[in-house]
C-alpha cells in the first residue's frame, strides 16, 4: 500500500487512540457504565445505519422543493408522522465512492475507488463509534442485514464485518441466558482461546523482529488483529457475569420465506428497536443486501430486484420497483414510531438515536453514485427540513459522518472524506 | 506510526491521474539526480510544461511540483506513469508538436534506468513478495489437506478476501483483522471436528435404491417421493420404455391407485427451481465418500405422445440448501442407461441445514409446469400439451461411505497408526470429545447408528513419546518446512498442559493442532530458500500445501536446482490438483467466479437455463485445461479452430452436431462466431453483462485490462453516466456516440470501447444476435423461432434496432465485426502473451509486474517465442525464473 496521505488520518489515530487508551478488562463494569450515564441526567446518544443496496427511486423520494416548507412526495408521504423528525438530503455523493454496485462497500466509510482493481476499504463509521463507547454496552455494535451477506461494517483494516440475519440468533445473543453447565463450558473456552490468542501474538511480535522494514508494518496488522479478538473475548468474559435483560416480546420464528421482505424486516426492526431500549448496544448496522431476492409477498411483484433495478424506463417495472420500496419505506416509518414511542426519562428513544437511511446508487438504472437518496431521522438535530444541494455538483455526504460523530459525543473532526459538520444540519 | 494505520482509502482519482495531497507538495526538496537532472527537467520544459505547471494542471499532473524522491511510492507511480505515456505516444497529444523521435528516447530511457535502479533498491529493501497469508480458499484446501477431510467446507464461513490488480493474492489486498481471527479459528474447529476419528471398524456400505412408486416414510404416511412431485405439481407420467402408462394414477399425494404399478419409469418435464424441488428420500447414515447413481434416458413429446428423441438428458445432483453441487450426469436419449457420481456427502443434512435432502435434477428439462390432470377423474396426467423433452428416470441409488483406505487418511494425518477403540468408564480415561454428527436424514431408512453411536478414542500407552512423534510429523506438514525444537517445546507443552488439566490425550492432541493450525507458520507464506520455494510453487498450481515430493526435495535443497524445478513443475501441471488452480485462476482472471451473479432477465431471456450456466463455467476451465495441456499458442485466447462444447451449449451457440453433457473439443471453422477463443464463450460474455442489456464500455474495458493487459483509467468523477433503455426507441451505442463527442471522455473511450462494440454481436447470455430483444408478446410479432418456453408464451421481440458492430481500432484499423477484430489480436500473440503473463505473475507471486522487472518479462517472452507462446511453456519458464525463485 503506496504510503498516501489521507484527511482521515488523524481521525483514525484519535479514534484508533480512544480503543488502545482504554482499560479494557477493568472497564468492564456494565452497571457502573450505565450508572454514569444516568448520574449524568442524561440518556446515552446511539447510532443506527441502515442502507439498501438496489438503489430508491429518486422520483418519489426527492421533493421539488427545498426548506422547511418542502413539497411532500410519494415516498416521503408514507414517513409523514415524522416529517418533523427527520430531514431529506438532495444533491449530495460520497466524493470518489464509484463503481455502481460496488459503492455499496462504502455506504459508511467513504472508502472511494470501489471501482479499482486495488481497491481497500477502511473503517466504517460504526465501528468507530463501537471502539469509543462500545465498552458500555453488552455489544460494541450490532451487525445485522436481510438477504444476501453484505454488510455496511468494517474494521479498521477494512475488512468487513459479517451481518446477523437470523432474527432468533439474534434474539437469543440479545436476550436468552445460556444454561449453568453451557456457561461454564463457555468459560472454560474463552479462557483457552484467550490463552492461544495471547500466544500467537507473542509470535508475530517475535517474528517482527526477524523480517524487513515493510513486512514488519504489515505484521503489526496481524498482532493487532490477534490483540483485538484476545479484547473482545475478555470482554464477552466481563459480560458473562452480567444477567441480560430481559424482554416480553416472545422469541421470533426463524425466517422460513427468504422472499417475505415485509415480514422478514419487521422483524428484525422489531429487535434493533429492543437492543436500543434496553441498551444492549448503541451502535447498530443494518443493510438491506437483496440483489437476489424476489419478494413474492408485496402484491404485484414477481421478478428478482436486481433484474427489476435495470428497469430501462420501463413503466410497469418502474411500478414494481415502487412496490417494493414502498414496503420498506413503511417499515422505516413502523420503526421510527416505535423508537418515538419508546420513551426513556421523559424523551424518546429516537430523540437519542440518529437514524440515517439511503442507498448506495442514485439511479439503480445507470448504476449511478451520484445524488443519492439519503435521509437522517432523530438523533436530536433540528429536522423538518429538506437540504437540497446542487444536484450537478454535489455536496459531500461524507460531511455527515462528521455530524453524527459529534453527535455521538466524540471529539472527531475529520472522518474519510469528511472534512466538517454537514451545512444546514444543526444539533438541536 | 504502525503501518496499518496508513492503510488509508486511496485519494480519489481525478481522470485516472492519482490525486496529489497537500502532503506531497510538501515533501522534502529531490536528492540530486533522477528526474531532477538538467537534461531532463530542460526536456520536460520544453515539450510537457505548458499544460502540466503549476496553473494549468491538466490531469492534475503539475511537473513543477512533483518531487524526486523515487522512494516514496506515490511519487515512484506518477514517474512511471509519466514514462509509460510518453513511451506509448500517448503523450504529448496528438495536436501538440511532437518531441523529435531521438531526443525523446534517449530522455525516457535514462528516465526508465533511473526508475528501475530505485525499484531493485526497494526490492532489496521489501522484498519482492512481501509477507502474506492464506486467502480463504488456499485455507480451506489446506485444511482439506492436510487433516486428510475433502468434503469440509468452510470457505462461505470465512471473510471475502480483497482483490489487487485481480487477484486475491497480493499482500495488501489479504488485510487481518479480528473477524479473520475469529473465523479461521472457527473454520479450525470445524475441520478438527470432522477430522476426529469417529468409527472403530470400516463401516458396512449402505446401498439403497429406489423406483419411482417405492414406498417410504415422510410425516408418518406412507408416500413416495418423486409420486407426490408428480401428483402435488402435474409435471410427470408414468412410462413404460417410450411408452406413456396411462395406468399410473395416484389417488392422492400419497397413495397409488395401483397396488402394482406397471410403469418402468418416471418421465418428468420441468427442471428444479424454488417451487419445485426433488430430493432423495435416503439421506447417508455416515458422511464420507458416496456414489450416486440413475438408470435413465431422455425422451421426446410430441403433445399427446412419447416419441423419440436425438437430444440427450442430464441429471444434476446436488444439495440445493447449501448450494453444492455434486455432478450432473448425461442421459441418452430413448434407451436407458446407468450413471454415477462419486462425491463426498454428509450424514443426514449438512451442519444446521434442517430438514435437507439430496436432491437430483432433470436439468435438461424446460420449466413446464401444471399441465393438468384428468379431467373426469382428477388422477394421474397426461402430459404436457405441446413439444417438450423429457427426463425419465427408472431408479436413483445412494451407495456408500466408500473408503479406499482404513483408517481414513484423516485419522492418520491426525493419530498416524494409533489403535481407535471403543471407550468406557473401564478404559481409565477422561471421556473425549466426540465428532459432531449432523442429525440424521429426515426419513434415512434406519439410522443403525443414530443414537446409539459408540463413544471411541485414540489410544496411547506413552502419551509423552506419542505426542512428540505425532506433533513432529503434523507440524513438518503444516509449517512447510523442518521442525525445530522450540516447535515441539511450544505444542507439547499444551499437550502436556491439557492433559495435566482433565483432558483426554486425544483432545490434548487437538489443542495443539488447533493453535499450529493459526499459527503464523502455518497461515503466512514468506520467506525465501527450498522451502519457501516449494510452498510458492504448490499454492501456484496446486492450490495447497506442498505434497510429500516436494517436501522431500526441499530438504534436500535439490528444488533450487532448475532441472528438478522444471520436472517438478511438469508433475504439478499433469496432476489432477491442476484443476484448482485453472478454477483459481481463469475465475478471477476472466471473472468466471461471477457467473452467478447477474441472472439473464426472465422476461428478454427466458431459454436460459441453469445448466447453460454450468456448462458455460465449464467450457472456460476445459479450454484453459485444453490450452495448457498442448501448450498451445497464446493467440488461442482471441482465435481457435476450436470449442469445448457440449449439447446444450453447441444448440445456445448455434454449432451443429452436437450431442450429449459432456464437453468435448469440437473443430470449428475459422468463420464460426464461436471461433474466437475466449472472447466467445458464455461465461466471458456472460459476467462482462449486467443480466439485461450490454455495455460496449464494460466488455471494452474487461477485453483492455484481462487480454491486452492495459488497466483503463477510471472515469473521472464528475461525468454523468449513461442511463439504459431497453424500450427500443434507442441503443447503447447512439447513447454512447453523443458521449463520445466529448472531447474529454473521448480521449479514453477511443481505446476502450470498440472492443466492445464488436463483442456487442454477443447479448447478456452469450448467444449471438443480429437485431436487440425488446419486451413485448413475441407471439403477435412472430420473430420467435419457438411459440413457447417452458410452457408459456414469449414475452420479448427480436424486432429491436440492427446491432452494429464495426468500430475501429485506437490505432485508426477499422474493422466490420468481431471475426475481423479477433484476427487484429491474434496478429500480436507478443502482446496478448506479455499480457497474460503479467496477470500469471500477480497471481502466482501475490506482486504485479514492476518497472525494473519489465526486461525479464521480455527474456521469458523470448524463450516462448518457439511455441507461439504456448500456455504450457509460459507457466514453466515463469517458474523458472528470478521473478519466481526468488521473490
Amino acid at each position: 500500500m503506496p504510503n498516501r496521505p489521507s484527511l482521515s488520518r488523524r481521525t483514525l489515530l484519535k479514534a484508533g487512540g480512544a480503543m488502545l487508551a482504554l482499560p479494557w478488562l477493568e472497564s468492564l463494569r456494565p452497571c457502573a457504565a450505565a450508572t454514569a450515564a444516568g448520574a449524568a441526567g442524561e440518556p446515552p446518544r446511539r447510532f443506527l445505519g441502515m442502507m439498501t443496496n438496489q438503489g430508491i427511486l429518486p422520483e418519489y423520494f426527492f421533493p421539488k422543493t427545498a426548506g422547511a416548507a418542502y413539497e411532500s412526495t410519494p415516498y416521503l408521504d408514507i414517513l409523514k408522522d415524522h416529517r418533523q423528525d427527520l430531514t431529506v438530503f438532495s444533491g449530495v455523493s460520497l466524493p470518489g465512492v464509484d463503481g455502481g454496485h460496488q459503492a455499496e462497500f462504502s455506504f459508511l466509510t467513504g472508502a472511494p475507488g470501489a471501482s479499482r482493481g486495488s481497491f481497500k476499504n477502511s473503517i466504517s463509521l460504526d465501528q468507530v463509534m463501537a471502539n469509543a463507547v462500545g465498552d458500555q454496552t453488552r455489544f460494541p455494535s450490532l451487525v445485522l442485514g436481510l438477504g444476501e451477506g453484505l454488510s455496511l461494517s468494517y474494521t479498521l483494516s477494512g475488512a468487513m464485518i459479517p451481518t446477523m440475519r437470523s432474527p432468533l440468533q439474534l434474539y437469543r445473543k440479545l436476550f436468552v441466558e445460556d444454561t449453568a453447565p453451557a456457561k461454564v463450558a463457555a468459560a472454560r473456552r474463552l479462557q483457552e482461546d484467550r490463552s492461544l490468542l495471547d500466544g500467537l501474538h507473542d509470535q508475530y511480535k517475535r517474528l517482527q523482529q526477524k523480517v524487513g522494514a515493510g513486512d514488519r508494518e504489515r505484521l503489526e496488522q496481524f498482532a493487532s488483529g490477534v490483540r483485538d479478538a484476545e479484547r473482545r473475548l475478555a470482554a464477552a468474559a466481563g459480560w458473562m457475569k452480567v444477567p441480560k435483560t430481559k424482554v416480553a416480546m416472545p422469541a421470533p420464528a426463524e425466517i422460513s420465506n427468504g422472499g417475505d421482505l415485509p415480514r422478514n424486516t419487521r422483524v428484525m426492526f422489531d429487535l434493533i428497536r429492543l437492543a436500543l431500549e434496553t441498551d444492549s448496544t448503541r451502535v447498530i448496522t443494518f443493510c438491506f443486501s437483496i440483489t437476489s431476492l424476489v419478494p413474492t409477498t408485496i402484491p404485484g411483484v414477481k421478478t428478482q430486484v436486481h433484474t427489476l433495478s435495470h428497469h430501462g424506463q420501463q413503466p410497469e417495472i418502474v411500478a414494481e420497483v415502487r412496490r417494493i420500496e414502498e414496503v420498506q419505506f413503511r417499515e422505516v416509518a413502523a420503526l421510527l414510531k416505535g423508537l418515538s414511542d419508546a420513551k426513556e426519562q421523559g424523551r424518546s428513544v429516537l430523540d437519542r438515536t440518529s437514524v440515517l437511511y439511503g442507498t448506495n446508487m442514485g439511479s439503480a438504472n445507470a448504476h449511478s453514485n451520484d445524488n443519492l437518496p439519503v435521509m437522517l431521522a432523530g438523533g436530536g438535530f433540528k429536522h423538518g427540513q429538506h437540504l437540497a444541494f446542487d444536484r450537478k455538483k454535489n455536496y459531500p455526504l461524507s460531511n455527515i459522518y462528521v455530524s453524527l460523530l459529534k453527535r455521538m459525543g466524540l471529539d472527531i473532526d475529520t472522518f474519510s472524506s469528511g472534512t466538517t459538520t454537514m451545512r444546514g444540519l444543526e444539533m438541536s | 506510526m504502525p503501518r496499518y494505520l496508513r492503510s488509508m482509502p486511496p485519494a480519489p482519482a481525478i481522470h485516472g491521474v492519482v490525486f496529489i495531497a497537500a502532503l506531497l507538495l510538501s515533501a522534502p526538496p529531490a536528492p540530486g539526480g533522477e528526474a531532477g537532472t538538467a537534461p531532463m527537467r530542460t526536456w520536460l520544459n520544453q515539450h510537457c510544461i505548458e499544460c502540466h505547471d503549476k496553473d494549468t494542471k491538466k490531469g492534475d499532473l503539475d511537473l513543477t511540483a512533483l518531487p524526486t524522491d523515487y522512494s516514496d511510492h506515490v511519487t515512484f507511480a506518477r514517474w512511471v506513469k509519466v514514462h509509460d505515456r510518453v513511451r506509448a505516444g500517448e503523450m504529448p497529444p496528438e495536436k501538440k508538436a511532437r518531441p523529435p523521435a531521438g531526443e525523446l528516447d534517449v530522455t525516457m530511457t535514462a528516465l526508465e534506468k533511473d526508475l528501475a535502479a530505485a525499484d531493485v533498491a526497494r526490492q532489496k529493501r521489501e522484498g519482492r513478495s512481501p509477507v502474506r497469508r492464506l486467502n480463504r480458499v488456499e485455507f480451506e484446501t489446506t485444511l482439506r489437506d492436510l487433516l486428510g477431510v475433502p468434503g469440509l467446507r468452510v470457505m462461505n464461513e470465512l471473510p471475502a478476501d480483497g482483490k489487487s490488480h485481480g487477484f486475491d493474492r497480493a499482500a495488501d489486498a489479504l488485510e487481518f483483522s479480528f473477524v479473520h481471527m475469529d473465523t479461521y479459528l472457527a473454520a479450525v474447529d470445524l475441520a478438527l471436528d470432522l477430522a476426529t476419528p469417529d468409527l472403530v471398524e470400516r463401516p458396512a456400505v449402505f446401498k439403497y435404491r429406489y423406483s419411482p412408486w417405492h414406498n417410504t416414510r415422510m410425516g408418518g404416511k406412507e408416500c413416495d417421493l418423486m409420486i407426490h412431485v408428480m401428483i402435488q405439481h402435474r409435471t410427470c407420467i408414468g412410462l413404460i420404455g417410450m411408452e406413456r402408462d396411462p395406468t399410473l394414477k395416484a389417488v392422492d399425494g400419497y397413495k397409488l391407485l395401483d397396488d402394482e404399478p406397471k410403469s418402468t419409469a418416471l418421465g418428468f418435464f420441468r427442471h428444479m427451481d424454488g417451487d419445485s424441488n426433488y430430493g432423495l428420500a435416503a439421506s447417508p447414515m455416515l458422511s464420507g465418500f458416496h456414489k450416486l447413481r440413475v438408470s435413465g434416458y431422455s425422451f421426446g413429446w410430441d403433445k399427446t405422445k412419447v416419441v423419440p428423441t436425438q437430444r440427450h438428458g442430464a441429471l444434476w445432483w446436488g444439495r440445493r440448501s447449501t448450494m453444492q453441487h455434486y455432478g450432473t450426469v448425461d442421459l441418452p436419449p430413448n434407451q436407458a442407461a446407468v450413471r454415477e457420481v462419486t462425491t463426498w456427502v454428509e450424514r443426514g443434512g449438512y451442519r444446521g441445514g434442517g430438514q435437507d435432502t439430496i436432491s437430483f435434477n432433470p436439468a435438461s428439462c424446460e420449466k413446464i409446469r401444471d399441465f393438468g390432470s384428468d379431467k373426469a377423474t382428477g388422477l394421474g396426467t397426461h402430459g404436457p400439451p405441446m413439444d417438450a423433452q423429457g427426463v425419465a428416470i427408472e431408479w436413483l441409488e445412494l451407495e456408500g461411505p466408500i473408503h479406499d483406505q482404513w483408517p481414513p487418511a484423516s485419522q492418520r494425518a491426525l493419530f498416524g497408526d494409533l489403535a481407535v477403540q471403543e471407550w468406557t468408564r473401564a478404559s481409565g480415561v477422561p471421556k473425549p470429545v466426540q465428532q459432531t454428527w449432523p442429525p440424521g436424514g429426515p426419513n434415512a431408512v434406519q439410522d443403525i447408528y443414530g443414537d446409539k453411536r459408540p463413544v471411541v478414542h485414540v489410544v496411547s500407552a506413552d502419551p509423552a513419546a506419542d505426542a512428540r512423534r505425532l506433533l513432529t510429523a503434523f507440524l513438518r506438514r503444516a509449517f512447510r518446512r523442518p521442525v525445530q525444537a522450540n516447535d515441539l517445546a511450544r505444542y507439547g507443552t499444551i499437550v502436556a498442559s491439557r492433559m495435566q488439566a482433565g483432558d483426554h490425550f486425544q483432545d490434548a492432541m487437538k489443542a495443539a493442532y488447533r493453535a499450529a493450525l493459526v499459527a503464523p507458520d502455518a497461515l503466512l507464506l514468506r520467506g525465501s530458500g527450498p522451502h519457501a520455494l516449494a510452498a510458492r510453487l504448490s499454492y501456484f498450481l496446486s492450490g495447497g500445501p506442498p505434497d510429500a515430493a516436494l517436501g522431500k526435495l526441499a530438504d534436500s535443497g535439490e528444488l533450487m536446482q532448475p532441472a528438478v524445478l522444471r520436472s517438478q513443475t511438469e508433475r504439478l501441471l499433469n496432476d489432477a490438483k491442476i484443476a484448482r488452480f485453472i478454477d483459481n485462476f481463469t475465475g478471477q482472471w476472466l471473472r468466471v467466479r461471477e457467473i452467478e451473479n447477474n441472472p439473464p432477465d426472465k422476461q428478454l431471456y427466458p431459454e436460459f437455463m441453469p445448466w447453460h450456466q454450468d456448462s458455460m463455467r465449464n467450457e472456460t476451465n476445459a479450454y484453459f485445461a485444453e490450452l495448457l495441456k498442448d501448450n498451445l499458442g497464446i493467440a488461442y485466447f482471441v482465435q481457435s479452430d476450436f470449442a469445448m462444447l457440449n449439447e446444450p451449449l453447441a444448440d445456445w451457440y448455434g454449432v451443429p452436431g452436437v450431442r450429449g453433457f459432456d464437453l468435448r473439443r469440437v473443430a470449428l471453422p475459422k468463420d464460426s462466431p464461436r471461433a474466437g477463443g475466449f472472447l466467445a464463450q458464455g461465461a466471458v460474455l456472460k459476467v462482462t453483462a449486467n443480466g439485461t442489456s450490454t455495455s460496449p464500455v464494460i466488455r471494452g474495458a474487461f477485453v483492455m485490462e484481462r487480454i491486452l493487459g492495459i488497466v483503463p483509467a477510471p472515469p473521472p468523477g464528475d461525468v454523468g453516466s449513461v442511463e439504459p433503455d431497453t424500450r427500443g426507441t434507442t441503443t447503447i451505442r447512439a447513447q454512447l456516440d453523443k458521449h463520445r463527442t466529448n472531447a474529454s471522455c473521448a480521449s479514453c473511450h477511443v481505446k476502450m470501447d470498440p472492443y466492445g462494440f464488436a463483442l456487442e454481436s454477443f447479448d447478456v447470455t452469450g448467444q449471438w444476435r443480429d437485431r436487440y430483444r425488446i419486451r413485448g408478446n413475441g407471439m403477435k410479432s412472430g420473430t420467435p423461432v419457438r411459440p413457447f418456453v417452458h410452457g408459456n408464451g414469449i414475452d420479448y421481440r427480436v424486432t429491436g434496432p440492427a446491432v452494429d458492430c464495426t468500430g475501429q481500432l485506437p490505432d485508426g484499423r477499422p474493422f466490420k465485426d468481431v471475426r475481423d477484430l479477433r484476427g487484429m489480436l491474434a496478429a500480436d500473440p507478443y502482446r496478448l502473451a506479455r499480457a497474460f503473463l503479467g496477470h500469471l505473475i500477480t497471481y502466482a507471486t501475490g506482486a504485479p509486474v514492476s518497472i525494473a522487472e519489465r526486461a525479464e518479462v521480455d527474456r521469458i517472452l523470448t524463450k516462448t517465442r518457439a511455441t507461439r507462446h504456448g500456455v504450457r511453456s509460459l507457466v514453466i519458464e515463469l517458474v523458472q525464473s528470478p521473478l519466481f525463485v526468488q521473490p
